[in-house]
């Protein structure tokens, strides 16, 4: 399912399904531990030595960090935990492939765009099954699409239906299906879309589920159907075996998958608290874990029954400037200040180097990342000093602090929430770096997250930190428009906006992908010049299983989400 | 005596009223709400406008709280923001595990500290004693977070003798008896950890009580009549010595419900502790009010049991 999901603890979260670039400011964003590319290349299980021969049986067990809401069906779901189990029992209509693109085929055999790319023509395949045995055919898909355009759909996924025409009538309910939709046969269905988008794909709700246990309920009652509550019918190579509310979550082998079947015979879910997870990681009682601290990452590459790998999250921590206050307008005080923050430090220290320091808003791994802003502002704090004399800050009266070009004392507020630990530790290192280059920081009291995401989008602070976490399709907007909600900088810039547009809009950027990425390219130059922010630094995601388990594909996306070929996992028959 | 019990259920109702009045307020104190902490740049602004209409959010503190007031006595519970399931489900499936947890913590805590205390108190400031009273004091300065830690460490990691986490075995599919033992080892760590306090202090309680009662007139009055050692523990001291560990029981109804909340998060126990932790970090204020007024309603439950029993095991008082 193609989804983003409201993340609770984690910062980011790669993955197909992960559209949208979801931040649960709460814990999450927050929490993140994420981060910088280390390993992106897909790995077997197990470090080096041939595993053999794949063999069927055994049972794997993961772990949440809380109990799942309960909401097992694709359309519904918020919850982080729900999601996990959805990964291996429903299958989406096409994945990402390694290079972020939506390439590999899932439940669709293959897709094309009408020559004005504003129609898309789908075809499924023929072979797949909902585990009840029913054929997947497009009326499931369709049903999928318009139970979220439903006016009675409360849940946040609007947006992926949003682009396709007539979905706004059906969602304010004036019309009862969506006109831009039209079924050619059991297997094929074309779309069109309000406009031709370079990422109409990629924000294309993906996943159907079964009509036919669905047929006749309101989106009111679907959530509470023991379809979505007790026997979730999906079309994963995971079917549901039990659900234990509160507690755990048992998936069985789909032997009717249409792929290759999974060697494992159950996938067990179990809520492990965070304190105790590390330990029953080494313990061997939970074969997974992710969202592992930097700190934890030396001691569990030690122990020889654990595979540990990191790569680069699609999330990062940033320092905003508050651009509503005129003393944050200079465009060159914002610079020096990037100049002026070892950022280098940071990763090294407080993410003992599982991380990457950024200069742009697109990470690493994205095929939109700007190799030339690689080395944008190094740490160089007697270039900061001369920016800052050069632009008319200068100390006067002698405290060892510049005053403003008026001769104005300047102090600035650094705010921040609770939350991350790493960030939280940030914060006076920065204030510290600041003051060497003369600038009088003072570092606010924490906040608690909710009060302090109100106090940024009232725009209330001088300086503040936070997070993104990104989806893999590359478009800023949603943070980054003069008139976005979430422009927590209050940055408004015509050619900004305009790129933003272009990127997504324009037809050369729609038929090439190389064109749009050098319009990304543009603007994320412009941005490093305005400085609106500054990007501190990416932080890696860190996962570890037992290595008892075989055949697991490690990418950008870590091992665990989407189906991520979990079909291909298996255990040596004398470790099951 | 009726009248008194009914004077007193009545109380309540004022009570909880202020109870409700002040959460509420402490609640609506909090800056932001259940959907500031879920920004999304994909959504609409115009989706959190439509979550805040339809939860009532955008109305004033005043007529929140009446909404809130009038389904409340009408038992229902309001709707989580975050499950979006009737609150009175959500404790409904997990009331059931907090007090079955409870109720273990107290059969550990009545077995043992009593016997303790009462051995430490027939050997007062013998070798004994001092390891008893040194091992209590451990005992009560001991954090749950970091006794429940220790135990899953010890017991669960080193010699794997107990489960860690949740009540039952995932996907072992028992039944019958086998489940119930099932849940028994499931229940140990968590039910040793929440009374490992308790069994401390009244560990101690029972100690000075039962050493207390030993130098009243009417024990040596006892022993020089002649009675056996054993009988007048039991029938002049003991009686004596444990009034007031009646008292305790009831008052530590309400503590044991909302006591659960650290230890339920440690050990993945679905209770209403667990709940309400969760509920506080998503700032879900239909559970927080809810959990918290039944909570207050278990302590003010407790506190009249704490006084009935009283009545009823100490002929001396009397309840008009």
């Amino acid at each position: 399912m193609m989804m983003g999901l409201i993340r609770i603890r984690q910062n980011s979260q790669g993955g197909r399904k992960m559209k949208r670039k979801i931040f649960s400011l709460g814990l999450a964003l927050v929490l993140g531990w994420t981060v910088a590319a280390c390993n992106n290349q897909a790995s077997p299980g197990g470090d080096g030595e041939d595993p053999g021969e794949p063999v069927d049986g055994g049972k794997v067990t993961m772990s949440m960090f809380s109990a799942p809401k309960g909401i097992f069906n694709p359309v519904f779901y918020e919850d982080q935990y729900d999601v996990y189990p959805l990964h291996y029992t429903f299958e989406d209509l096409w994945y990402y492939d390694k290079d972020l693109r939506l390439t590999i085929p899932g439940l669709a055999e293959k897709w094309e765009f009408s020559d004005d790319n504003q129609t898309l023509t789908i075809h499924l395949r023929k072979n797949a099954k909902w585990h009840d045995g029913e054929p997947i055919t497009v009326d499931d898909l369709i049903f999928a699409w318009e139970t979220i355009a439903h006016p009675d759909y409360t849940g946040s996924r609007l947006y992926m239906v949003e682009k396709i025409k007539g979905a706004e009538a059906m969602h304010e309910g004036e019309a009862d299906e969506l006109s831009g939709v039209e079924k050619v046969d059991d297997y094929t269905v074309k779309v069109t879309f309000e406009q031709a988008a370079a990422n109409t794909l990629a924000n294309l709700w993906a996943t159907p589920i079964p009509k036919h246990v669905y047929e006749g309920m309101n989106p009111k009652e679907m959530v509470k159907a023991d379809a979505t509550k007790k026997k979730p019918i999906g079309s994963g190579p995971f079917q549901f075996k039990e659900i234990k509310p509160n507690e755990y979550v048992v998936l069985e082998r789909n032997p009717d998958y249409y792929g290759e079947n999974a060697h494992l015979d159950q996938i067990v879910w179990k809520v492990v608290s965070q304190d105790v997870a590390i330990g029953a990681l080494e313990n061997g009682e939970i074969d997974f874990l992710t969202q592992i601290a930097p700190e934890e990452f030396e001691s569990l590459k030690k122990n020889e029954n654990l595979t540990v790998k990191e790569t680069q999250d699609f999330a990062y921590q940033y320092m905003g400037f508050n651009l509503t206050k005129e003393k944050l307008q200079d465009k060159k005080l914002r610079q020096a200040i990037t100049y002026g923050i070892n950022r280098k430090a940071m990763v090294d220290g407080l993410l003992k180097g599982h991380g990457t320091v950024l200069n742009q808003h697109m990470p690493q791994a994205s095929w939109a990342y700007n190799e030339e802003l690689k080395d944008a502002y190094p740490y160089d704090p007697e270039k900061a000093k001369k920016i800052l004399k050069e632009a008319g800050y200068e100390d006067k009266d002698g405290d060892n602090f510049v005053e403003d070009p008026e001769g104005n004392p300047l102090t600035l507020t650094l705010s921040y929430p609770t939350g991350n630990p790493v960030r939280e530790k940030s914060a006076p290192v920065i204030v510290q770096d600041l003051k060497k280059i003369g600038l009088n920081v003072k570092l606010d009291q924490p906040a608690e997250q909710g009060v302090f995401y109100e106090k940024v989008e009232k725009a209330e602070y001088e300086l503040f930190l936070a997070g993104w976490s990104l989806t893999p399709d590359p478009d800023p907007s949603g943070i980054w428009m003069s008139t976005d909600q979430w422009n927590f900088p209050r940055w408004e810039n015509e050619k900004s906006d305009e790129l933003i547009k272009k990127a997504v809009l324009s037809k050369e950027a729609i038929e090439d992908q190389e064109k749009r990425k050098q319009i990304y390219a543009e603007w994320t130059e412009l941005v490093s010049e305005e400085a609106p922010y500054v990007f501190l630094y990416s932080m890696n995601r860190i996962e570890a299983w037992n290595n008892r388990v075989k055949g697991v594909t490690f990418d950008w996306r870590g091992a665990i989400e989407d189906h991520n070929w979990v079909n291909e996992w298996w255990i040596p028959k004398d470790q099951q | 005596m009726y009248q008194y019990i009914l004077r007193r259920v009545l109380i309540f109702i004022p009570m909880l009223f202020l109870i409700s009045v002040l959460l509420f307020t402490l609640v609506q104190l909090a800056p932001g709400d259940a959907f500031t902490g879920q920004l999304d740049p994909n959504q609409d602004a115009r989706y959190y406008e439509e979550m805040r209409e339809r939860f009532g959010l955008d109305k004033s503190p005043v007529e929140q709280y009446l909404m809130w007031g009038k389904n409340f006595l009408q038992g229902e519970l309001g709707i989580s923001f975050r499950h979006k399931l009737p609150v009175s489900e959500l404790i409904g499936d997990r009331i059931g595990n907090t007090i079955f947890l409870g109720i273990c913590a107290y059969i550990l805590t009545y077995t043992l500290a009593i016997p303790l205390g009462i051995f430490s108190a027939q050997r007062p400031y013998s070798k004994w004693d001092y390891t008893l009273t040194g091992a209590a004091f451990v005992g009560i300065s001991m954090p749950s977070f970091f006794a429940g830690l220790l135990l899953i460490f010890l017991f669960s990691f080193t010699l794997d003798w107990f489960p860690f986490s949740g009540t039952v075995t995932a996907g072992a599919g028992l039944g019958g008896m086998e489940a119930f033992i099932d849940k028994l080892h499931h229940v140990i760590l968590p039910a040793i950890t929440l009374s490992i306090i308790n069994i401390a202090q009244y560990t101690r309680f029972t100690r000075s009580s039962v050493l207390a009662a030993k130098q009243q007139d009417f024990v040596r009055t006892a022993y020089a009549k002649g009675v056996p050692a054993s009988v007048v523990l039991r029938k002049h001291v003991l009686r004596n010595a444990l009034l007031p560990l009646v008292t305790l029981f009831g008052l530590d109804m309400g503590i044991l419900l909302s006591g659960a909340v650290i230890t339920e998060t440690i050990f993945s126990w679905p209770g209403i502790g667990q709940l309400l932790v969760e509920a506080i970090i998503n700032r879900d204020y239909p559970i927080m009010m809810a959990v918290t007024m039944l909570a207050s309603f278990f302590v003010l439950l407790g506190n009249l049991v704490a006084d009935i029993l009283y009545a009823v095991v100490d002929p001396r008082i009397r309840y008009e």
